[in-house]
C-alpha cells in the first residue's frame, strides 16, 4: 500500500465530497438547528445553556451520523453502482488502498464538519452569554470518534451490498449500538444460560456506541472521568480498523463485473 | 400555443389563490375549535420513562428537555383557568416533571420547577400539588442530586404545608451540607428540629456545625444557636412538669416556685441566655426573660386549616 497513492485517493475523495450538495444541505440544517436552540431555550424558565448544549449536541450527532452513513455508502457502493470505480481500479492500485483512501478522505470531511458544528455551538452559547464547557467539547469529540466507527461500518456494508441496503444496515447498527448496554443488562437478568451467553456475545461483537456518549454529562455539567476520552479514542480507532480490515477482506473477493 | 400557455398559467395562479383563500377560512375554524394546551397532547408519553430511556438512543437529556419545556408551557397557560382546568393542568404538569426527572435523574431544574410550580393555593384555603411536589423532590434527595435547593425545597414543603418538622429538619440539614448552600440553612435546620421536639438532634447538629464553622462569625452564630437549644430544652422540661402538675391538681401552677415546691421539677440550671425563667399561670407556657424561644415563627398562622392535596 503506497502512502502517495493513499494520500492521492484521500485527497480526491475530499475534493469530491466538497462538491457534494448533501454535505452542505445537512451542514446548513445542523447550523440552523444549533442557532434555533437559542430560541427554544427562551421557552424555558432556566437552564438555558443546558438546552442549547443538548440541542446543539443532538444536531451534531444526527447530522454527523447521516453524513457518515449516506456519504460513507456513496463513496464505495455509489462508485460501484455508477461504475466509476473501474478507471481507478484499472490502475495499479490495490482494492485495500482504494478503501482506506476513501475512508481517510471521508473521515477528514466528517471531522471537519464536527469542528464547524462545534464552532457554531460555541458561537450560539457565546451569544446567549454562556461559555462552551470542557465536557460539551469532549462530548463533540466523542461524536467525532463515533462517526469514525459509523463511517467504517458504512464502508464495510458498501463493500458487498447495494447503496440502499448498506445505508439501512448502517443505520440499524447506529440504533443497535446505542441499545447495546441495555441488551446486555436484560441478558444479565435472564435466567437462561443460553440467553445470557447470546447477549454477552452480541455485546462483545457489536460496537457499544454509548461509550461515545457524553451528552448527558455535558447537559448536567458533570466532569469527564480522567482517561475516558483517550480510551474511547483508542476503542474507536481499533474498532474502525477491524471494520475496515473486514471490508478489505470482503472487497478483495468481490467480483465487480 | 403561447396564449394557451399564458392562459393555463393564469388559471394555475388563480387556482392557487383560491386554494389559499379556502385554507385561510379553514384555518380560522380550526383555531376556534383548537383544544387547550393540555388537550393538544402536552402530556407525558404513555411509555414509562424507564422503557423510553433506551429508545432516546443516547439523547435522553434532550428528551428530558422536551418534556421539561412542555411542562413550562402548561404552567405558563394556567392564568384565568377554571378550577377544573387548573386541576387537569396540575396533573399534566406533575406528570411531565416526574417524567422529565425519570428520563434524566440529574436534571436539577426539573426538580426545582416541581417544587416551585406545583404547589398552588386556592381562595378556599386549599393547597394543590403539594404531595406531587414532595414526591418528585423526595426522588432528588433519594438519588443524591447535588443541588442544595432541592432538599431545602423539600424541607420547606414538609414544614410549611405538611407540618412534618422532623423530616423537614433532616432535609434542610442535608441541604446545608451540600456545596454552595447558604450559611443560614444549618441554623434553620436546628430551628425546625427544635420545633419538632428533636432537641438532641438539634443539639448534635449545632455542635457539629460549630466545630466545622469556617470563620469566627459562623462559629459565634452556632454558639448562640447551641445556647438557644439548651434553653429550649430547659423550657420544655418546665412545660412538661407544668402539664403533669395540671393533670394532678386540675390547674396550672401559679409560678415556677410552686412547681418546684410541689416536687414536679428538679432544680434547673440558670438559663444559658443570662435571663430568668418565667411560667405563664394561664397557659403553662415557659419562657426566658433573656431571649425568645426557638420556634418556627409564622408556621401556625400560615398552615392552620389548609387542606393539602
Amino acid at each position: 500500500m503506497s502512502a502517495a497513492v493513499l494520500i492521492a485517493i484521500a485527497g480526491n475523495t475530499v475534493r469530491e465530497l466538497v462538491r457534494s450538495k448533501l454535505l452542505y444541505n445537512l451542514l446548513l440544517f445542523a447550523v440552523l438547528l444549533i442557532a434555533g436552540s437559542l430560541f427554544v431555550s427562551q421557552l424555558s424558565v432556566g437552564d438555558f445553556d443546558r438546552i442549547i448544549i443538548d440541542l446543539g449536541l443532538v444536531a451534531i450527532e444526527l447530522v454527523s451520523t447521516l453524513l457518515a452513513v449516506l456519504i460513507g455508502v456513496s463513496v464505495v457502493a455509489g462508485e460501484i453502482e455508477r461504475r466509476t470505480i473501474f478507471p481507478t481500479l484499472a490502475k495499479p492500485i490495490s482494492r485495500a488502498t482504494f478503501l482506506v483512501g476513501r475512508f481517510a478522505g471521508l473521515y477528514a470531511i466528517l471531522a471537519l464538519n464536527v469542528l464547524i458544528m462545534l464552532g457554531a455551538l460555541a458561537l450560539v452559547l457565546r451569544l446567549a452569554g454562556f461559555e462552551l464547557t470542557s465536557t460539551a467539547a469532549a462530548a463533540a469529540l466523542l461524536i467525532a470518534f463515533e462517526v469514525a466507527v459509523l463511517a467504517a461500518m458504512a464502508i464495510l456494508f458498501a463493500s458487498f451490498s447495494t447503496p440502499i441496503l448498506a445505508s439501512a444496515f448502517s443505520f440499524s447498527f447506529f440504533l443497535i449500538g446505542h441499545l447495546l448496554a441495555h441488551v446486555r443488562a436484560y441478558g444479565d437478568r435472564s435466567k437462561s444460560d443460553a440467553a445470557r451467553a447470546l447477549t454477552a456475545a452480541i455485546y462483545r461483537a457489536l460496537p457499544d456506541l454509548e461509550l461515545f456518549n457524553l451528552k448527558w454529562h455535558a447537559a448536567n455539567k458533570l466532569p469527564v472521568p480522567p482517561g475516558f476520552v483517550s480510551s474511547a479514542a483508542l476503542y474507536a480507532a481499533l474498532y474502525a480498523s477491524a471494520l475496515l480490515l473486514l471490508a478489505i477482506a470482503i472487497f478483495n473477493r468481490r467480483d465487480l463485473k | 400555443m403561447g396564449r394557451l400557455v399564458k392562459r393555463s398559467g393564469l388559471l394555475l395562479f388563480a387556482g392557487a389563490a383560491l386554494a389559499w383563500g379556502a385554507a385561510t377560512a379553514a384555518r380560522g375554524r380550526c383555531e376556534a375549535l383548537r383544544p387547550s394546551v393540555a388537550d393538544q397532547g402536552l402530556t407525558a408519553p404513555p411509555i414509562p420513562a424507564e422503557v423510553a430511556r433506551p429508545f432516546t438512543f443516547g439523547m435522553r437529556s434532550a428528551a428530558a428537555d422536551a418534556t421539561f419545556i412542555e411542562a413550562i408551557q402548561i404552567f405558563g397557560a394556567r392564568r384565568g383557568q377554571t378550577p377544573a382546568e387548573a386541576l387537569r393542568d396540575d396533573a399534566a404538569t406533575a406528570q411531565l416533571l416526574n417524567y422529565t426527572t425519570d428520563l434524566d435523574e440529574r436534571f436539577a431544574d426539573g426538580y426545582w420547577l416541581a417544587g416551585t410550580a406545583l404547589p398552588r393555593h386556592t381562595i378556599d384555603n386549599k393547597a394543590y400539588g403539594v404531595l406531587a411536589a414532595e414526591s418528585i423532590l423526595a426522588k432528588a434527595v433519594r438519588l443524591k442530586v447535588p443541588d442544595w435547593r432541592l432538599p431545602f425545597m423539600l424541607g420547606f414543603i414538609q414544614s410549611y404545608y405538611l407540618g412534618h418538622m422532623a423530616e423537614a429538619s433532616a432535609n434542610v440539614a442535608l441541604a446545608a451540607s451540600l456545596p454552595s448552600a447558604p450559611k443560614y440553612l444549618g441554623l434553620l435546620a436546628t430551628r425546625l428540629a427544635a420545633d419538632a421536639g428533636e432537641m438532641r438532634t438539634a443539639e448534635v447538629m449545632a455542635e457539629t456545625m460549630a466545630q466545622s464553622a469556617a470563620d469566627d462569625d459562623a462559629r459565634a452564630d452556632w454558639a448562640r444557636r447551641l445556647q438557644e437549644i439548651k434553653l429550649e430544652r430547659q423550657l420544655r422540661r418546665i412545660e412538661t412538669a407544668a402539664r403533669s402538675f395540671k393533670e394532678r391538681t386540675g390547674a396550672w401552677p401559679q409560678s415556677l416556685d410552686t412547681l418546684v415546691r410541689a416536687g414536679g421539677l428538679a432544680a434547673l440550671p440558670p438559663p444559658p441566655d443570662g435571663g430568668a425563667y418565667r411560667l405563664d399561670p394561664k397557659t403553662g407556657e415557659a419562657s426566658s426573660t433573656g431571649s425568645k424561644r426557638l420556634r418556627v415563627r409564622g408556621r401556625y398562622q400560615t398552615q392552620a386549616g389548609m387542606e393539602v392535596h
